[in-house]
C-alpha cells in the first residue's frame, strides 16, 4: 500500500514532468527547423494590423513581402514558424515601425521549398525552459526508484551484512533540500524572466514624457479558463489609444504595469467607460521608446506581484547558500579543531586556566564520528540558541505563507463555487483541517512577532564540551525587560533522536530521557543574573550524531511570563565520553 | 559449507572504552572458492530510527589457505558506548565477511566503562532526575 501511494505520488511528479518536457522539446524542434534556412533579401510590401478574432490576443500583423531567387520571385505573408497573436498592442507597434512598406528586411527561404518564406525566426533560448520540467522529472523518477530500490535494501540490510552508513551521511542528507531549494530558485528566475521587463517599466513610467493621446477603441476583455469541468472568467481593461512622436503615429493599448487580467468586470467596466472612443487625455509615452506608452502610470497593489518571483528565488538562493556554508564552516571547524591541538597555548583566550582538559582532546574528539560538532571548538563561549527571535518570526512566516497559499487556492475555487450558486460540499469539508492548520500557523506566527520583546537570554559556558562525571558551570544574563519573568528556570536535557521513513515521509521521534534541574528562582537577583555548576551524571550515555538515530543534549531555558509567550530558549552542548575529557575536575 | 569463527581472549565479551580487543579469527573453508575473509569491528544502531553503522577497524585476509587462522588486536576507541534506549539502542559487532559470497559471521560485545550496556530506559523509568545535581 505504501509503495503504490509513493508511486502515484512521485509519479504525478514525473508525468508532469515529462509532458512539459516534451512540448517544450517539440516546440524548439519545430523553432529549430528554419534556423537552417539560407538568408535573402527581401522588400516589405504591405503591412498594417489585424483583428486576430481571438478574444484574449485580438491583436496581430499582417505583411506581405516580395523575394528573389534564382530569376524567380516569389511572395510570402509568413512572418514566423507559427502565427502570433497578441494581447498587448506593442509588439505589434515595434513590427510596423520594423515593416515598413519599401523596406528591405532580411527573410529565411527554405531550400526545399522556394515558396516557403519566414520573416522572424524564433529564439531558440525557449529550449533551456526544459530544465524546469527536468526537475520535476528527476524528483519522480527518484523518488519512485528510492520507493522500490530503497525498501528492498533497507530489508537486505537488517538481514545480512551491516554496511557502513555514517560517510554517507553528507551526501544524502543534502540531496533533498538542495532539490527543493533548486526548485524555488529555478521557479523564482523563471518566473522572473518574464516580469524584469513589466517591473523596470513599471517603475520608470511616472518618468515618461506625458502625450496627448485618443481613445479609438475600449472594452472589456474576457478570458475564459475551465478547470474541472467549470468554466470560469477573468477581465482586463483593452483600452486602444494612438498619439504622435516625431511626425509618428504610435499606438498602444498598455493601460498599467504589470498587465494580466483578474475577476471582477464591475471595476474594469468603470475603467473603459471613463475612455470611450474619440476622448483626448494624456497618456505616457516611453522616451528611449515610443512604442512603449501607458496611461496610468502609477504603480499599484499589484506591482507585488513583481515580488513573488523575487521571494521564490530569495529562498532558494539563501537555502543553498545556506546549505554549503553550513559544510563549509562543518570542514573550517573541523580543520580549526585539529589546528588548536598544535597552537601554542600561551596564545589561547584562556592560558589562564590550566591544563584545559576539552583543548588538548581537541583532536581527539574530531576523530570521534559518532560525536557531533563541537561549538566554539571545546572552548569557553557565549552559547547560540537554536533558533533566532527572528529566525523564529520568519520560519513561522514562511510556513504559514507556505501552507496558507496552497490551500487557498482551493478555498477560492470553494468560494467562486458558491458564487456560482453551486456550492462543492465535499471540498468545504474536506478543507477544514487544513484551514484549522492554517489559522494555527497564523496565530503562531503572530505569537513569535509578540515574543520579539522579550527580554533576550545571555548564557556563556566555560566549555561547550563535557564529559560524563565533568562539571558544567554556565553564567546566565537577562537583559530588556526582565521585570516581566516572574520565574527562570535553566535545566539540562538528554533527548533520542530517530527518524525514519514510512512509505514516502520521513517522520521524526523523540524522547527525553534525563531532566536534570539546574536553576529554578523567582528572586529577581538570581534571575537577571547568575552563575551555576552541574555535574553531568557519569552512569548516563553521551551525545551521539549518525545520519538517522541521535543523543542530544541541551541547555533549556525558560522564562515564565504571564499572558504572553514565555523566554525559551535552547542551547544544544556536547556531552563527549569520559574518557575524551578526563573525567577529574572541570570541563573547562 | 565453510565455517568461520571469531573467538575472543579469554571468552570476554565486554569491554571498556580504549581497550585492546584481541581474539582469533579461525576458518574452515572446506573447498569452497574464498577470495578475501574481512573482519570488521563496528557499532550499528537498532530500533525504530532507519540503521546507522560505522566500520571502526578492518583485517583483512587476502587468500586465504583452506584452513588457517589469524590473531587480532584491535584498539576500542573511547566510544560510543553500548547503549539501550527508547527509541533505538547502539551495538557493537565483530563482523566476518567473506567474498566472494558474502557470508556473513558476528560475534556481539559490550562496550561501556561499567561494563555493562547503558539503560536509558532505567533512567527514564526511575522519573525525574535528582533535583540539583550540583556541586
Amino acid at each position: 500500500m505504501g509503495k503504490g501511494c509513493g508511486t502515484l505520488f512521485f509519479g504525478v511528479f514525473l508525468a508532469f514532468g515529462l509532458g512539459f518536457t516534451g512540448l517544450i522539446v517539440k516546440a524548439t524542434l519545430r523553432n529549430s527547423d528554419a534556423h537552417g534556412w539560407p538568408q535573402h533579401r527581401c522588400t516589405i510590401e504591405t503591412s498594417e494590423p489585424r483583428d486576430t478574432g481571438s478574444d484574449s490576443a485580438p491583436y496581430g500583423l499582417a505583411v506581405t513581402y516580395r523575394y528573389e531567387i534564382g530569376g524567380q520571385s516569389f511572395t510570402s505573408s509568413q512572418i514566423g514558424t507559427s502565427s502570433a497573436s497578441h494581447g498587448d498592442y506593442t509588439p505589434v507597434q515595434r513590427a510596423l515601425d520594423r515593416y515598413v512598406p519599401g523596406a528591405a528586411v532580411p527573410c529565411w527561404v527554405n531550400p526545399q521549398n522556394h515558396a516557403d518564406a519566414i520573416l522572424e525566426q524564433s529564439s531558440r533560448a525557449i529550449g533551456l525552459f526544459v530544465l524546469l520540467p527536468l526537475v520535476f522529472v528527476l524528483v519522480g523518477a527518484g523518488g519512485i526508484y528510492g520507493v522500490w530500490v530503497g525498501s528492498a535494501a533497507a530489508t537486505k540490510v537488517r538481514a545480512d551484512r551491516i554496511q557502513d552508513t555514517v560517510g554517507r551521511k553528507s551526501a544524502a542528507t543534502a540531496v533533498v533540500p538542495a532539490i527543493f531549494f533548486g526548485l524555488f530558485l529555478a521557479v523564482g528566475l523563471g518566473v522572473g524572466y518574464f516580469l524584469v521587463d513589466d517591473a523596470r517599466n513599471a517603475f520608470e513610467a511616472p518618468r515618461w514624457t506625458p502625450t496627448p493621446c485618443t481613445v479609438e477603441a475600449s472594452n472589456v476583455r474576457e478570458h475564459e479558463s475551465t478547470s474541472d469541468g467549470h468554466t470560469s472568467y477573468t477581465y482586463s481593461v483593452d483600452i486602444l489609444y494612438r498619439y504622435q512622436v516625431g511626425g509618428h503615429t504610435y499606438r498602444s493599448n498598455r493601460w498599467r504595469f504589470p498587465g494580466g487580467s483578474s475577476s471582477g468586470r464591475g471595476a474594469k467596466q468603470a475603467i473603459v467607460d471613463e475612455y470611450p472612443p474619440g476622448r483626448d487625455f494624456t497618456c505616457y509615452v516611453n522616451p528611449r521608446d515610443p512604442a512603449l506608452a501607458v496611461i496610468q502610470p502609477r504603480v499599484g497593489a499589484s506591482a507585488l506581484l513583481f515580488a513573488l518571483p523575487l521571494v521564490f528565488a530569495l529562498v532558494g538562493a539563501g537555502g543553498l547558500f545556506g546549505m554549503l556554508r553550513s559544510r563549509g564552516q562543518d570542514r573550517r571547524q573541523a580543520q580549526s579543531t585539529a589546528r588548536d591541538e598544535f597552537a601554542d597555548p600561551a596564545r589561547g583566550r584562556h592560558a589562564s586556566v590550566a591544563a584545559s582538559p576539552s583543548r588538548v582532546a581537541s583532536a581527539a574528539l574530531a576523530a570521534e564520528s559518532y560525536l557531533p560538532k563541537v561549538p566554539g571548538g571545546g572552548g569557553a563561549l557565549t552559547l547560540e540558541p537554536q533558533s533566532t527571535p527572528f529566525g523564529r518570526v520568519f520560519g513561522m512566516l514562511f510556513v504559514a505563507l507556505f501552507w496558507n497559499g496552497i490551500v487557498s487556492v482551493f478555498v477560492w475555487q470553494l468560494v467562486l463555487s458558491f458564487q456560482r450558486g453551486s456550492p462543492e460540499w465535499f471540498l468545504a469539508i474536506f478543507l477544514i483541517p487544513f484551514e484549522l492548520i492554517g489559522l494555527a500557523l497564523i496565530g503562531g506566527f503572530f505569537w513569535s512577532v509578540l515574543a520579539l520583546a522579550n527580554p533576550r537570554a545571555t548564557v556563556s559556558l566555560r566549555s561547550a564540551c563535557v564529559p560524563l562525571g565533568g562539571e558544567l558551570e554556565l553564567r546566565w544574563e537577562l537583559s530588556g525587560r526582565t521585570h516581566v519573568i516572574e520565574r527562570l528556570t535553566i535545566h539540562l536535557e538528554g533527548v533520542e533522536e530517530v527518524s525514519y521513513r514510512r512509505g514516502t515521509s520521513t517522520h521524526t521521534e523523540r524522547n527525553t530521557f534525563r531532566k536534570i534541574e539546574i536553576v529554578n528562582t523567582d528572586d529577581r537577583r538570581e534571575l537577571e543574573q547568575g552563575r551555576e555548576r552541574v555535574t553531568v551524571p557519569a552512569g548516563t550515555i553521551h551525545s551521539f550524531e549518525a545520519p538517522n538515530n541521535k543523543i542530544t543534549w541541551n541547555l533549556v531555558l525558560e522564562g515564565e511570563i504571564r499572558r504572553w509567550p514565555n523566554v525559551s530558549e535552547k542551547y544544544p552542548i556536547v556531552v563527549v565520553p569520559a574518557e575524551l575529557g578526563g573525567a577529574s575536575g572541570s570541563a573547562a | 559449507m565453510s565455517d568461520v569463527r571469531i573467538e575472543l581472549e579469554e571468552g570476554r565479551d565486554t569491554f571498556r572504552p580504549r581497550e585492546q580487543l584481541r581474539g582469533r579469527l579461525r576458518w574452515d573453508l572446506a573447498g569452497e572458492r574464498v577470495e578475501t575473509i574481512r573482519l570488521e569491528l563496528l557499532w550499528h544502531t537498532q530500533g525504530k530510527g532507519t540503521r546507522d553503522a560505522d566500520v571502526v577497524e578492518t583485517l583483512t585476509v587476502e587468500n586465504p589457505p583452506t584452513r588457517g587462522e589469524r590473531a587480532f588486536a584491535f584498539s576500542l576507541p573511547a566510544g560510543p558506548y553500548s547503549f539501550s534506549g527508547k527509541l533505538f539502542s547502539v551495538l557493537w559487532t565483530l563482523q566476518a565477511v567473506s567474498e566472494p559470497g558474502d557470508e556473513v559471521v558476528q560475534h556481539g560485545i559490550v562496550l561501556s566503562p561499567t561494563g555493562t550496556e547503558v539503560d536509558l530506559t532505567a533512567e527514564a523509568d526511575a522519573g525525574a532526575a535528582p533535583a540539583l545535581d550540583r556541586s
